[in-house]
């Protein structure tokens, strides 16, 4: 069988398959089109893009959203109360506090991951890391499942962090790979024509390759090949879109620029904002540094001051501009801080309990859910899995979770890995 | 594999002219990429076949049986005599006796069967003499699951399980939008069950808004969001969108709509979200927004709307939410 399909040429074996599929399955594999269902999204979707701010390294939910004021090794963090009653959190979170209720804080979450690499992938894939697989992130369902919204711009951008950070298209096209931006002040580097050849220039040598590569295309029409001339369009697109300006932070006022914080990931905040403003539908800001095995306390607190100014300052600024409600505003880390403080005043891993956030996009603001026991070791009540956590992004998103989609090698994979959305929260 | 490799040199040789450095590892994995391509495809067909129930059910029967009497030798920790029988990968594969375990479909064929059969005097019985021997109902399953194909159902393949999926929209809907979204603006289903359409406008190509405005009014009454944002629109464009009477959120921050604009949306029976953020609207304008009825939320931030103003507003109409600074 294996040799036989081989013989075949690329389109009849595609087109062989295609129809075995449809006859043995009542499904067909990925359309021509550019998305995979056209828009077949599945109930009521309250939110249309995601902001999600990925707290690299694993937040010490302890001295954050899940202080232990009870507990002996809570450390020197005092509890502060928030602008809803019965909910507090860490002095390390002072802004937030006021803004609580717009968020939902998630207590229970637990992760069978407890490296970093491996959390990281979990956390964005909603499956633990395979050798054999490359599972897409959430970002790249979202956009192969409902399509990306402005036309020129990527539908998937990641802002900080690494380059090869887990999470990408996985099996999915290469172009739902996100669009890296190192330093949100750089905004879109190399995106302009360079100042040696003009416009013509540049037409004409797109013009030979075009050329060139034209037998080559008629004679193997394969998605594969198509996928290297669809990155030219896209890449020629972008160059001359006018949305181009989304990426230039100096288009913002001085004073908003400095709400948000002169940091790092204050500017990749308000570059996510900017972003989704104009339509692009799933940006991850990564704030790193969060692996605080040597002097918790001083770390977090130092690396809390930006997450909760820029948050804030996210919050509002989508608030005001009517965008809080299709915009969902994730926290998320790849897991929590042991509640023991190690012998160098630090806290180590921890996956058993830890705490996520998630805020806009339709979620009910003010409200905690699920529960972590008297030091934060374990969860008390209502256990929320990874998967669960990304379902319920999805459901957000009007995904439907329980779509089966197949990756090339034929395996069956859902968006958040049969993960329950917690739909109370909305 | 059909391509030859200077065939593939010559596509990749046009690239190169632009992309300069990455052309030889994009050469590779365009190779690469492709032998993949048909090996995965064929491996598809392997997992086709492994997705029902009843393979499912001799294959658990099978696993349970192979878990009870063989992993101590065959499995992760031990592989003796180069055999492995814990996983798809090496289940099918000979080992040092250049036996095959297991033949789909033949049960007589494979090393596996005909060993658990052997009389327990033979050299080549397995489980060992002083291990347990297999039951009869033990010695079937194997049996049944190698004659029926011998399928392996891996964790992710059962998650494969059919599961009911309707799809939305109707032929005639489909059309629109297709046809709306040449002009690239975003249409699709808002799909909470009632084949409602929302169109963003805002991304369409410049050029086409035109057009885009133009296919717009076929949706009718099957639209319930639109979105105008950093839109220049036409005087006729605001008078006329009464004709979408199922519209229940409107998009038109850093737009150019009037305060006269504003006055035709108290014909919209079911509106309900209404973004002005970033306009030139001022009291005047919002004093019409008192007549929109179903209106629940109202964006007023970056505009000439006083407090004053807001407050005649939310006087008006005490139920509606006014995010105002």
């Amino acid at each position: 069988m294996f040799k036989e399909l081989n013989h075949l040429d690329e389109l009849s074996r595609r087109k062989f398959i295609q129809y075995s599929a449809k006859a043995m399955l009542g499904v067909g594999l990925a359309s021509t089109s550019n998305n995979l269902w056209g828009s077949q999204i599945i109930g009521k979707p309250t939110a249309k893009s995601v902001i999600y701010i990925y707290l690299s390294g694993g937040m010490s939910h302890i001295d954050t959203f899940d202080p232990k004021p009870g507990w002996e090794q809570q450390g020197p963090v005092q509890t502060i109360n928030t602008n809803v009653a019965g909910i507090r959190v860490s002095e390390y979170l002072p802004s937030l506090a006021k803004r609580m209720d717009k968020m939902a804080i998630i207590r229970s979450m637990t992760s069978t991951q407890g490296a970093h690499e491996q959390g990281t992938y979990f956390m964005h894939t909603s499956y633990e890391q395979r050798g054999t697989i490359k599972h897409p992130g959430l970002g790249a369902w979202l956009n192969t499942m409902s399509g990306k919204t402005n036309s020129t711009l990527p539908g998937n951008i990641r802002i900080g962090g690494s380059n090869n950070a887990p999470g990408g298209a996985g099996f999915f096209d290469s172009k739902y790979e996100p669009l890296h931006l190192g330093d949100p002040n750089n905004g879109l580097p190399y995106i302009k024509r360079h100042q040696s050849i003009s416009e013509i220039e540049m037409q004409e040598r797109l013009a030979i390759a075009q050329m060139m590569d034209l037998s080559f295309h008629q004679k193997y029409p394969s998605k594969k090949v198509q996928a290297y001339s669809d990155v030219y369009d896209e890449a020629t697109r972008l160059m001359r879109s006018e949305d181009l300006q989304a990426f230039d932070l100096n288009k913002e006022p001085q004073s908003v620029r400095a709400r948000y914080g002169d940091t790092k990931f204050g500017k990749g905040c308000l570059l996510a904002r900017r972003l989704v403003e104009h339509g692009v539908r799933f940006v991850e800001v990564t704030h790193g540094g969060w692996d605080t095995h040597n002097d918790n306390h001083e770390l977090v607190s130092n690396l809390s001051n930006p997450l909760d100014q820029s948050v804030s300052a996210l919050l509002d600024d989508l608030h005001l501009r009517g965008l809080l409600e299709e915009t969902l505003v994730v926290i998320g880390t790849e897991f929590g801080r042991s509640p023991k403080i190690n012998v160098n005043s630090g806290r180590d891993h921890h996956p058993k309990v830890f705490s996520c956030v998630l805020a806009g996009g339709g979620i009910k603001g003010g409200q905690v859910y699920g529960a972590s026991d008297e030091s934060g070791h374990s969860v008390a009540e209502s256990p929320v899995t990874v998967p669960d956590f990304n379902a319920t992004i999805a459901y957000s998103l009007g995904l439907p979770t329980d779509k089966v989609v197949y990756s090339p090698s034929g395996r069956p994979f859902q968006v958040a890995h049969k993960g329950q959305a917690l739909t109370g929260l909305f | 594999m059909p391509l030859s490799t200077p065939q593939l040199r010559s596509f990749v040789f046009g690239l190169a002219l632009l992309a300069g450095p990455l052309a030889s590892p994009a050469e590779e994995m365009a190779m690469e990429e492709m032998q993949m391509d048909a090996m995965m495809d064929s491996m598809q067909m392997d997992a086709m076949h492994g997705m029902d129930e009843t393979s499912i059910e001799l294959f658990d029967a099978a696993k349970a049986v192979l878990n009870s009497y063989c992993y101590e030798c065959h499995g992760a920790t031990k592989q003796k005599g180069d055999y492995r029988l814990d996983q798809k990968s090496t289940i099918y594969s000979p080992g040092e006796s250049e036996e095959l375990p297991v033949v789909p479909g033949k049960p007589d064929e494979s090393a596996l069967f005909k060993r658990i059969t052997l009389d327990i005097e033979h050299d080549d019985v397995m489980p060992p003499p002083k291990k347990a021997r297999l039951k009869e109902a033990e010695i079937k399953a194997i049996k049944d699951w190698i004659a029926a194909g011998a399928i392996w159902t891996d964790e992710d393949v059962r998650s494969g399980l059919p599961t009911t999926y309707v799809e939305i929209g109707d032929e005639a809907t489909n059309a629109l939008i297709d046809k709306i979204n040449e002009t690239r603006a975003k249409a699709e289903y808002n799909a909470w069950g009632d084949n409602s359409v929302r169109v963003d406008l805002s991304v369409t190509d410049k050029d086409k808004l035109k057009e885009a405005i133009i296919g717009l009014k076929d949706f009718g009454t099957r639209l319930a969001w639109i979105d105008c944002s950093y839109l220049e629109l036409s005087e006729s464009f605001y008078k006329n969108i009464s004709q979408y009477q199922n519209l229940e959120r409107l998009h038109l921050d850093n737009s150019n709509v009037s305060n006269e604009d504003l006055k035709a949306l108290s014909d919209l029976p079911k509106l309900n979200y209404l973004n002005l953020y970033s306009t030139k609207i001022n009291d005047d304008g919002i004093a019409a927004l008192a007549a929109c009825k179903s209106l629940n939320k109202v964006f007023l931030g970056s505009t000439k709307v006083t407090k004053a103003g807001v407050e005649k507003l939310q006087a008006a109409n005490p139920e509606l939410t006014i995010i105002y600074k």
